[in-house]
């Protein structure tokens, strides 16, 4: 051939241009599957790598160490010493703060923070990397050494708005007063790539918990070569708790291969649904250049050189689908890796695996061809004799078949190597191919029906119809399992839009009631509630709150002999107003105490608590509390002993905390909250609002992230409907000008043409109709959280046969029109 | 005038004759009692001839063309080109043979309509050892057929008398010995028919072709040396011209 390869080259290039809309056609589609596969192979890489990293990077060292109680320098010094005998490499000391909440003073927007950590910043992290950016110093001990300094991750930064210097407030709703902390840092990676996350010092951590004893575990990594079982067993004998890393990444590894499964797999669909987007453009193409292909056979060309000089134009197409597709998929991932990392606050780097880029043109011009190759095959059958006389193309359905099986194979060396094992590789195109008869079979069963069922007299229209169906069955019968897929992908993704969308609508509870509440101390109780009538509010109730240090039972339950667990707080009130009481009445015994209802009475006992200030007062147990249900989520739960406002003040001293609770107009809502925090800086003020982002927060991410894959899905399938469409009106165009020469007006050939599409649309739309509900059936079936959530309603079945029928039908009109404006004298001088 | 096709010697070189068509027939296997379109067709042709095949519409000219051109296989007989049995050829040899030795000239034209006329005329020269010169030989050939200003027009850039040059230069590229044409005046008016007719009588001379020239049309016809006449399928009688 030498020498003619330019030629052919030129001719393959020629024919792409000169094929026009539906090479335009066919190109999309190959740029849907590659940037698909691409984008989330690259998800899955980048997703992988990161949440599944080394397990120790997850718990921050080998094996975390902890006590019954906070450890006391004693406790710290034990680990230590197995530092310099050389039994462990590192160690780091942690004091962990649990269910922090964070704002900036004056902002009314609040965050709960997933993990708070004072550590020793010329330490930490002992494993893996901790990297600071956005202006950050170089070292976490730069950042947070000074007292009430503290490094923020990069998405809390982002939502907070934080820049370093800027100050903001930690609490929670028990023993941590609201306190406030200088940014000095910004974390934009952490060893277990996890987000929302703040780090200070171990200095920090004893001022903000107001004890000395903060840390509550260590991280150790061990020696290399020393027994570590054997030294953990002499730990828990002298009272540690062990845990170790390798314990916990079974389950998480089980998780996260069904996530890459599902990910790749979605991706190798993807490209089988492109995959058959080009086979459907190319039977179409070719089947519209059997003539061209019979001059080449009359020539003297043999089926080899068609394979060549057409392979050469479909890899060619395949080739430009695929950068296309690659360069979608660089967008197209990096706005799903980012609301993926929304989902779950991953601090995940947007990256683009170039390597994999490459790959997937190569992949993408691979599957071009082996769909396309279909085509060819096909169209290489066309016999030169076409030329001297019109004859049908004969199918031989033994070859075809054979053929069918052959292609298969190099798709399977594809999705094996995707998705990393032969037996899913092949799996996955079982199920596709299988898919693929049955569909072929039952949708071809339908038309059989409906074709038999259509008069054959009478309404002239239905009976052209008829004919058309039956004439161009094969064509029609690819189309169909085109429309098929498209509608089964969107109205399954409408599916998981819908079910996503129920559980944000179920986790968004009531904004109304008590829907503002701040946190303060008891000392600033007049400032507050100043502010509180200053906004109008006049609906307000509060809580007190004292850290109790210990509760001593002086005189024994008579008939029990279990210890009772006080708690760590002794709640007060002004009025009983979110609690039921039994037993005496509020107020009765100004010493009185009420414990948490647990069934227990121990009515009668003396108790002397000694509260975290160090003052120390002998309380009697006169009943039981429990919470009234008063319809604020805001208001958590909180155990411990119930008594009266002054008690808990005098107990409290100056630390005792103050919530105050108040409702306010939904409307002046955010407002209001937002006069409150300006005026108080050292408060933090929490609304319904920000309860109830918190509560959807993630949930709502991962529903903008399925709508995203739904969307895309979606996209897919009105493509190819409309593909299918688009090429079928393109290859009747000369027919239409033939209809138009005798007489027909564009209206006839329209009515016509609608007629069959609508049928064919109706059939392959209520078939994926029915294939959406086995495929929530068989997700309910394997995947029990499902169940339930994922369900097609008969108004979302309905309106999806409404709206596929309209895309077919429009895309039809659309396609057809300029056909329909071809003039017939046209006929005379074109050649097709 | 039948000869025993066995005997028939491998060389063309040898007094034989160039085109040996032995009891040919065509029959279709439709649903019910097969048709038959060609019956018992028997003739030689002799190199150098200019064939007339003449017949109504629907006597079964162009079946015995696609025949004659390899395009089409006969039910039974047998076909002799240029001293080779071409009966039971497979696809590639019968690919070999149209590239070669046959050329053929369509009613419609045929031309591929993406490509000029010169790249027309290039396509069978890249499955023939003709492939390094392919240019140049199409060139040349285009002159040949008078339409070396024409070279990189697109078919439907050219009249239609100039589009059956483009096809006739494409089917003569590869110098074959046997030109093969199916009504190639029919979508002409006669003027330019003529003008085409005239073309073939000079490429025959200046290449020594061997022409089958099948129409319904006896002016035509009246040009050939000699006339093979079909009805319903059968060969009536074949006539000579006077050499004119
Ligand atoms: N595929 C076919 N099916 C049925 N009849 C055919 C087919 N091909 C050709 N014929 C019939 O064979 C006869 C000869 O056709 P053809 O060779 O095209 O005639 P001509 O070229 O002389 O007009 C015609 O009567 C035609 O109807
Ligand atoms: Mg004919």
């Amino acid at each position: 051939m030498g020498q003619g390869i330019f030629f052919y080259l030129g001719y393959s290039f020629k024919s792409l241009i000169n094929n026009g809309q539906r090479a335009v056609l066919a190109i999309f589609c190959v740029a849907f599957g590659v940037m698909s596969l691409v984008a989330m192979q690259n998800m899955a890489e980048s997703v992988t790598t990161v949440v599944l990293g080394d397990p120790a990077f997850r718990l921050g060292g080998q094996t975390e160490l902890n006590r019954d109680t906070n450890l006391s320098p004693a406790n710290i010094a034990e680990i230590a010493r197995l530092k310099t005998d050389g039994k462990i490499t590192a160690y780091n000391p942690a004091a962990e703060e649990y269910g922090l909440k964070l704002k900036r003073p004056g902002s009314a927007s609040m965050a709960y923070i997933d993990k708070a950590i004072g550590v020793d910043p010329t330490i930490y992290p002992i494993v893996g990397q901790l990297r600071l950016g956005q202006g950050s110093p170089t070292s976490l001990a730069q950042a947070i050494a000074t007292p009430g300094t503290v490094a923020v991750t990069r998405d809390i930064a982002d939502d907070q708005g934080l820049k370093i210097g800027d100050t903001l407030v930690v609490s929670n709703d028990t023993d941590i007063a609201p306190f406030s902390l200088k940014v000095g840092g910004i974390v934009i990676a952490t060893p277990d790539s996890a987000g929302n996350k703040i780090y200070y010092s171990l200095e920090t951590a004893r001022q903000l918990a107001n004890r000395q004893d903060a840390v509550n575990y260590i991280q150790v990594n061990w020696a290399p070569g020393v027994d570590s079982a054997a030294i953990q067993a002499q730990l828990q004998n002298s009272g540690w708790r062990t845990y170790n890393a390798s314990e916990q990444s079974a389950d998480a590894k089980k998780g996260m291969d069904l996530f890459n499964f599902m990910l790749k797999g979605a991706g190798i669909l993807g490209l089988l649904v492109g995959g058959i987007g080009v086979a459907n453009t190319m039977v179409v193409l070719l089947a519209n250049r059997q003539k061209e292909i019979a001059i080449l056979k009359t020539l003297g060309y043999r089926r080899w050189h068609l394979f060549v000089l057409l392979g050469l134009e479909v890899g060619l197409l395949g080739l430009v689908g695929s950068l296309l597709g690659v360069a979608l998929a660089y967008f197209v991932s990096g706005g799903l890796i980012y609301l993926f990392s929304q989902t779950g606050s991953i601090l995940l780097e947007t990256s683009f695996d170039f390597g994999l880029g490459l790959l997937g043109i190569l992949i993408g011009i691979v599957t071009t061809l082996i769909f396309g190759m279909f085509a060819i095959v096909r169209a290489s059958e066309v016999r030169p004799m076409q030329l001297l006389r019109n004859l049908p193309v004969k199918i031989r359905w033994f070859q075809t078949t054979l053929l069918a099986l052959a292609l298969a194979v190099p798709f399977t060396l594809v999705t094996t190597f995707v998705l990393g094992s032969i037996e899913q590789g092949i799996g996955i195109l079982l199920i596709a191919l299988g898919g693929l008869v049955v569909l072929g079979s039952v949708l071809g069963l339908a038309m059989w029906l409906i074709i038999k069922a259509l008069p054959t007299f009478r309404f002239y229209f239905l009976a052209m119809a008829r004919k058309n169906l039956a004439r161009r069955w094969l064509v029609n019968l690819f189309a169909m399992i085109a429309l098929f897929t498209g509608v089964l992908t969107a109205g399954f993704a409408g599916v998981v839009i819908q079910g996503a969308q129920g559980q944000v609508d179920a986790r968004s509870p009531a904004l109304t009631g008590y829907n503002l509440s701040v946190y303060g101390l008891a000392s600033q109780e007049t400032t507050l509630k100043a502010a509180f009538a200053g906004q109008g509010i006049t609906t307000t109730q509060a809580r007190y709150t004292a850290l109790v240090k210990s509760v001593e039972q002086t005189t024994p339950p008579a008939n029990n002999d279990q210890t009772f667990y006080f708690g760590n707080v002794l709640n007060g009130r002004e009025t009983p107003w979110d609690v039921t009481l039994d037993g005496a009445a509020w107020g009765s015994d100004p010493s009185g105490v009420y414990l948490p209802d647990y069934g227990r009475d121990l009515r009668g006992t003396q108790l002397t608590i000694t509260s975290q200030s160090g003052a120390t007062r002998t309380v009697t147990v006169v009943g039981t509390y429990a919470l009234k249900n008063i319809g604020s989520p805001l208001l958590s739960e909180n155990s411990g002993l119930l008594t009266s406002k002054d008690l808990v003040t005098q107990l409290g001293g100056p630390q005792t905390r103050l919530l105050v609770a108040g409702e306010v107009g939904l409307d002046r809502l955010t407002e209001t909250s937002t006069k409150i925090g300006q005026s108080m800086q050292d408060v933090m003020v929490v609304t319904s609002l920000d309860y109830n982002n918190y509560r959807t927060g993630r949930v709502r991410n991962f529903f903008i992230f399925a709508v995203a894959m739904a969307g895309l899905a979606i996209l897919a399938g009105l493509v190819l409907v409309a593909n299918t469409v688009g090429l079928a009106m393109i290859y009747r165009q000369r027919e239409m000008g033939v209809l138009k020469a005798v007489g027909y007006t564009r209206w006839h050939v329209l009515k016509g043409l609608l007629l069959e599409y609508g049928i064919m649309a109706l059939v392959a739309s209520i078939g994926a109709l029915i294939g959406v509900q086995v495929a929530v059936i068989a997700f309910s079936k394997l995947e029990a959280s499902t169940d339930g959530i994922l369900s097609l309603n008969l108004p979302t079945a309905v309106a999806s046969v409404i709206l596929a029928l309209l895309v077919t039908l429009v895309t039809a009109t659309m396609a057809a029109w300029q056909a329909l404006q071809v003039r017939p004298s046209t006929l005379l001088r074109q050649e097709t | 005038m039948l000869k025993t096709g066995s005997e028939a010697p491998a060389q063309g070189i040898l007094a034989g004759p160039l085109v040996q068509a032995i009891n040919i027939s065509r029959s279709l296997p439709l649903a019910g009692q097969p048709i038959h379109i060609l019956r018992d067709i028997s003739f030689d042709i002799e190199a150098g001839e200019m064939v007339a095949l003449v017949g109504a519409s629907g006597s079964g000219k162009s079946t015995l063309l696609g025949i004659l051109a390899g395009i089409d296989a006969p039910s039974s007989g047998r076909l002799v080109i240029d001293g080779e049995d071409v009966t039971g050829l497979n696809e590639t040899k019968l690919a070999l043979l149209r590239n070669r030795k046959l050329g053929i000239v369509f009613q419609s034209f045929n031309l591929i309509p993406t490509l000029t006329a010169q790249e027309n005329v290039e396509i069978p020269l890249y499955v023939s050892p003709y492939a390094r010169e392919a240019r140049q030989r199409a060139a040349r050939m285009l002159d040949l057929v008078g339409l070396s200003d024409r070279r990189q027009h697109r078919p439907h850039q050219l009249s239609g008398g100039q589009q059956q040059r483009v096809a006739i230069a494409r089917a003569l590229v590869t110098e074959p010995k046997i030109l093969l044409a199916d009504e190639p005046t029919g979508n002409l008016d006669s003027h330019t028919g003529e003008q085409v007719l005239d073309l073939f009588e000079s490429l025959r001379q200046q290449l020594g072709l061997t022409l089958v020239i099948a129409t319904h049309d006896n002016a035509i016809a009246g040009r050939a040396n000699r006339i093979l006449r079909i009805t319903d399928g059968r060969l009536l009688h074949t006539s000579s011209n006077v050499e004119r």
